[in-house]
């Protein structure tokens, strides 16, 4: 049987890293196909050079046996392939129907008649079983779970054939996760072909006819319903890991305590917040923060480093409760940070590499009110030469370097204030080998000079090989923390939610 | 108050409003589609000199507004390709277009009529009065007006239904609110903010038209004084709706009008006050609006692929 | 201490810095020849009239001196607001109110010595303009007023009291014209040649720029106000100052805009009437951009537009083109300037 749709050898590159490396996927009418995998695997890279919206360097895309080319989303939409993203591209001003009309209008009309618009939305509900509510409300307003049915309902208009769904259930409530497994389960009987990109374990085995897993950029397995358990899945999807077995310093046993939460909690507005939060980070401990994307990180860092400050519980640095919130105490106390977005958070991107390497309170401050510019090239160039940061001279503007050399810079900045506690998000998130152990022999000497450190970061794999302890966050709780040797299982487990944190 | 002294204070309102309401329809129009356009003032001055001098040179008054309309588009579609495809700071691109209109009229203002600064008038537009209705106490002037005071008021029931009913104008809201989702549903968010502008500058233009040849009768250098600017406000004011807007068009009008009547007023008070008047009445309400009316949510920011 | 590559690099950088000005001015000349070749006029004889009245003579150095500290000390009043992210579309007004402290104070001061008045009077009018732009800055700061056009109508709002000041309160004792009385004689800034008009306002004016250049990129807070203007979030999350900085910000704007008007009575007009600024306030904005936001670019851009004032009164002698092109000079080359940012791949400061 033809899939509906075929990928052969797809390569995507980003500056020296292959995103994806020779992938073949087929996906057939009247199934559902899941795509597994931990971050950075590129599922969503495979999916979006699916649905036309990143060109692969290599690779055919055939649908039903014939080749096609997608310049853009347009082409792939007339091939019949709709993408739900993890990221709805809803207008939130607009009404329901407002956000349905581009998509469910018919070409040439000059005005958009809302009967029309909802005839044609109840059609494709109906299809899929889902219920839109009230099509004259405002898209901002409303509940996740009907915002992605709407979404749904755009992405099915026209003659779609192949669904494409990225991490659905990843804002939804459990509730709302079984509402849209009835949906997709619809579909598939109406002959359609679902695909959805996920990393949790139970929907596979509750919902997948096949399952395809992707690690690195690559398939490392294909199975169908039934062949694999949960335990398998897991296994295939996180690999084999070093357990244990890199080079990591013993922290000195009675070493005192550099950070302690106690029932934190943090909300924020439009994403996860934190929801009762305990932990204790020793003085020459890395302590690793798993977790998928989204389940807390960034409230755990607008926290620490005084952005946000908590609703309840208590926060000690170095033993002593933190009782003002605010990014100059904290770093005051000793803190640094190497932030999750580094062009935006990190460095003023316009400002010179000299300019940068003094963008903080504490390195800033040591003149004084002055800014001496000789003081601070010397300073900028012991970092340069120490980090071997690639720039054009400290004068020139550092959105001019690479990103990994941005990186470097950053973390250059943050150990040179010498902090009690280092809170890095992602530190070696795009960086090749040499600089990612550049940056983990710095907080090794920061480690050995009784810094802690708190490593959040979505790279299993890294966190695995340098934390002396691991804790996982899930929808803004954190598990208790795990000691070496770590197993495997239960953190893919604690990963997917499946065990309780 | 007389009902004489009510009618003259309208049709005066009616005056002052109209090139205000013309040129926040147009603005209207940008910010939905996510530009702040501070050039409204220079297209203004644009549209007065272009009308004033097509209308004299030609001897028609229709003449001189086409001339008009084709000059605000012209500038409209300059800063579109400075703040929608080169993806200028939109403040300082609308700042030169200012200033660029301000200078060149003034330049081709002298080269044309060779005089410094004295007035060159012209007969100007008709008024044209709606038999009966134009009679009535009171609000008669409202229907003794000239065609773009007409079509000024018309156009408030076409933008707004444009902008709500047509999938035209619902391409261009998307723009403004979300350009990233705008552009996954296909839609050309450059062009679509270039058309937008293009369609600002010629309204604004026309608004200007107004003022050189159905108010003043002639050209000044730097007459659309402000005019722009307030009706930026008139925007804000007006909760970006064409409604509102035509409301807050007329507030303002008022109390522009109110400098040629505050004598039969009876308001004692030295008539810069009245000048100043809606300045500070822009600041005034802004300060107590501004926080409230929601903004289209990309509104300003440049658009990167 | 730094490598001999690290030398070569910033002496290009320092040369593409200057390239886009140049560029930019090339482009207006070039544009402007165009306007006046279409108003009928003759673009290269315009061209030397324009060059021989701005430099023919040292009367006309002086006028170029008279013409450059105003726009030079709003120049900087303007990099120094957007440098930290804020549209200060007011220097205007603000050097307008500026000239109110001091046409009101100036008369009042004739019994204290020079040394002491003009110290008070400068101080007034820098107070005084820090005030105004203060407004702006409170209305943003409590009420979400977007500056651009709160001083925008605070300009328009200060032109009117101007008037009303010179044809009320403060208009002359006798009564003729609508302008305020002449400042006493300790009011007015000393001259610093002999003949000539040019004063010590214009050394004022330069001091200032050296400060202003020494605010941004030696002191701290300079740094914190560049960096905020460029990217809030980041410096928040390094630890600097960035509530209160529109204030400040604001507020030192001002300063030198009421500055640049208190002199320009003191100095040159001696009493206050209307239109006795020919739009300074705006003129600095094409100022500020042309040199590109740094206080040394600022003093040439002061200086090649008040050359390009004075000449045009010349150019309109002697050319027939009006001395009005000035301003459609001053937009094409923002205009240019902005093109050429972009065709770099910049993106302008915000």
């Amino acid at each position: 049987m033809t899939p509906v749709l075929a990928l052969r050898g797809i390569t995507k590159r980003y500056g020296g890293v292959a995103a994806l490396d020779g992938v073949d996927l087929d996906v057939r009418a009247g199934e559902v196909h899941a795509l597994l995998g931990e971050n950075g695997a590129g599922k969503s890279t495979l999916m979006n050079v699916a649905y036309g919206l990143v060109a692969p360097d290599a690779g055919a895309i055939a649908v039903d046996g014939r080749p096609r080319r997608f310049a853009n989303a347009l082409d792939a939409r007339r091939a019949g392939i709709g993408m739900v993203h993890q990221e709805f591209a809803l207008v939130d001003a607009l009404s329901v129907a407002e956000n349905l009309a581009l998509a469910l209008s018919p070409p040439g009309e000059w005005r958009w008649r809302r009967a029309r618009v909802a005839a044609a939305a109840a059609r494709l509900a109906a299809r899929a079983g889902l219920e839109l509510g009230d099509l004259d409300a405002p898209v901002g307003g409303l509940p996740v779970g009907l915002r992605q049915r709407i979404e749904i309902v755009k992405a099915l208009a026209g003659e779609t054939r192949v669904l494409i769904l990225d991490e659905p259930t990843a804002v939804l409530t459990p509730a709302e996760s079984a509402q849209l497994f009835a949906v997709l389960d619809r579909l598939r009987g109406d002959g359609a072909a679902v695909v959805f990109i996920t990393h949790k374990l139970s929907e596979v085995t509750a919902l997948a006819d096949r399952v395809t897993v992707m690690r690195r950029g690559r398939v490392v397995a294909r199975t169908t319903r039934g062949e694999a358990d949960e335990a398998e899945l897991a296994r295939l999807m996180v690999g084999a890991l070093l357990l244990g077995a890199a080079a990591v310093p013993a922290p000195a046993p009675d070493a005192g305590l550099q950070l302690q939460l106690e029932a934190v909690r943090v909300t924020r507005s439009q994403s996860v917040g934190l929801d009762g939060v305990s932990l204790a980070l020793h003085a020459g401990e890395i302590l690793g923060i798993a977790g998928v994307d989204g389940n807390g990180q960034d409230a755990l860092f607008e926290l620490l480093t005084g952005l946000c400050p908590p609703l309840h519980g208590t926060v000690w640095l170095g033993g002593a409760p933190l009782r003002h919130f605010d990014p100059a105490t904290l770093i005051d106390a000793g803190v640094a940070c190497i932030p999750p977005d580094r062009l935006r958070q990190g460095v003023v991107a316009a400002m010179s590499v000299r300019e940068n390497a003094a963008l903080n309170r504490r390195l800033l401050g040591a003149g004084g009110w002055r800014v001496l510019p000789a003081a601070q090239r010397a300073a900028a160039q012991t970092m340069v030469d120490a980090y071997a940061i690639k720039a054009d001279g400290l004068d020139t503007p550092v959105r001019g370097l690479s990103g990994g050399n941005v990186q470097k810079l950053i973390v250059a900045r943050a150990l040179a204030t010498a902090p009690r506690l280092l809170v890095a998000v992602n530190p070696t998130r795009g960086l090749d080998i040499a600089a990612a152990e550049a940056v983990w022999a710095a907080v090794g000497k920061a480690l050995e000079r009784g810094a802690g450190v708190l490593l959040v970061s979505t790279d299993l794999d890294e966190i695995v090989a340098r934390a002396h302890r691991v804790a996982v966050l899930y929808r803004g709780r954190l598990s208790a923390p795990l000691a070496r040797p770590f197993p495997v299982e239960r953190l893919a487990a604690l990963l997917a939610g499946r065990e309780a944190a | 108050m007389s009902a004489d002294l009510a009618a003259a204070l309208l049709a005066s309102t009616l005056t002052m409003a109209v090139p205000l309401l013309l040129a926040a329809l147009g603005e209207l129009i940008a910010e939905r589609a996510g530009v702040l356009n501070i050039g409204l003032e220079g297209m203004l001055l644009g549209g007065a000199f272009a009308a004033l001098t097509v209308a004299l040179l030609s001897g028609s008054v229709a003449l001189g507004v086409a001339a008009a309309l084709a000059v605000g588009a012209g500038l409209g579609g300059l800063l579109a390709l400075f703040v929608a495809h080169w993806n200028a700071n939109q403040v300082v691109a609308g700042t030169a277009l200012n200033l660029l209109a301000a200078g060149i009229t003034g330049v081709a203002y002298r080269a044309v009529f060779g005089v410094t600064g004295a007035a060159l008038t012209i007969t100007g537009a008709p008024a044209l009065p709606l038999p009966g209705l134009s009679t009535l106490p009171v609000l008669g002037p409202f229907f003794n007006q000239t065609l773009i005071g007409y079509a000024a008021f018309a156009l408030v029931p076409v933008v707004g239904g444009w902008l709500a009913y047509s999938l035209g104008g619902l391409r261009l809201r998307m723009v403004g609110e979300n350009p990233h989702a705008a552009e996954t549903q296909g839609v050309a968010v450059r062009r679509v903010r270039l058309a937008a502008l293009v369609c600002c500058g010629m309204l604004a233009a026309a608004g200007g038209a107004f003022l050189s040849i159905a108010y003043a009768n002639t050209f000044v250098e730097g007459m659309s004084a402000g005019r722009g600017f307030i009706a930026l406000a008139i925007v804000i004011v007006g909760r970006r709706s064409a409604p509102g807007i035509m409301v807050a068009a007329l507030c303002f009008g008022f109390a522009t009008a109110l400098q040629f009547h505050f004598q039969a007023l009876g308001l004692a008070v030295p008539f810069q006050f009245f000048l100043i008047l809606p300045y500070v009445l822009t600041l005034l309400v802004l300060a107590g609006f501004a926080g409230r009316a929601a903004a289209p949510a990309a509104l300003g920011q440049p658009y990167e692929r | 201490m730094t490598a001999s590559p690290g030398a070569v690099a910033g002496a290009v950088a320092r040369w593409r810095a200057l390239r886009m000005p140049l560029l930019a001015l090339a482009a207006a000349l070039a544009a402007s020849g165009v306007v006046v070749v279409l108003a009928g006029g003759d673009p290269l004889l315009a061209l030397t009239a324009l060059l021989e009245g701005a430099f023919g003579s040292p009367d006309a150095w002086s006028e170029v001196g008279v013409r450059a500290s105003p726009l030079l000390l709003t120049g900087l009043a303007v990099t120094i607001a957007f440098r930290a992210g804020i549209w200060n579309i007011g220097a205007e007004g603000q050097l307008l109110v500026g000239a109110v402290m001091v046409a009101w104070l100036g008369t009042r001061v004739g019994a204290w010595p020079s040394a002491v008045a003009l110290p008070v009077l400068l101080a007034a009018a820098a107070a005084g303009g820090a005030a105004w732009a203060g407004i702006a800055a409170v209305l943003r700061t409590a009420r979400g007023v977007d500056e651009v056009i709160s001083t925008i109508m605070l300009n328009f709002i200060a032109l009117g009291l101007l008037g009303w000041l010179v044809q009320g309160p403060l208009m002359e004792a006798a009564g003729a014209y609508p302008q305020s009385d002449a400042i006493a004689a300790t009011a007015r800034m000393p001259r610093l040649v002999g003949g000539y008009r040019v004063h010590a306002g214009l050394v004022l004016a330069l001091l200032a720029a050296a400060a202003a250049w020494g605010l941004l990129f030696r002191t701290a807070l300079g740094f914190e106000m560049r960096a905020a203007g460029l990217n809030i979030l980041a410096t928040r999350l390094a630890g600097l100052r960035t509530t209160g900085a529109l204030l400040r910000a604001l507020a030192l704007s001002g300063a030198l805009a009421g500055l640049a008007g208190g002199i320009e009575v003191s100095a040159v007009t001696f009493r206050l009437y209307e239109n006795f600024s020919p739009g300074y306030g705006f003129t600095a904005i094409a100022v500020a951009l042309l040199g590109r936001l740094h206080p040394g670019g600022v003093v040439a851009a002061a200086l090649f537009f008040a050359a390009l004032d004075v000449g045009s009164t010349a150019m309109q002698r002697v050319a027939g083109v009006s001395a009005v092109l000035v301003s459609a000079v001053q937009a094409i080359v923002i205009l240019a300037l902005l093109a050429f940012e972009q065709r770099r791949g910049q993106t302008g400061a915000a």
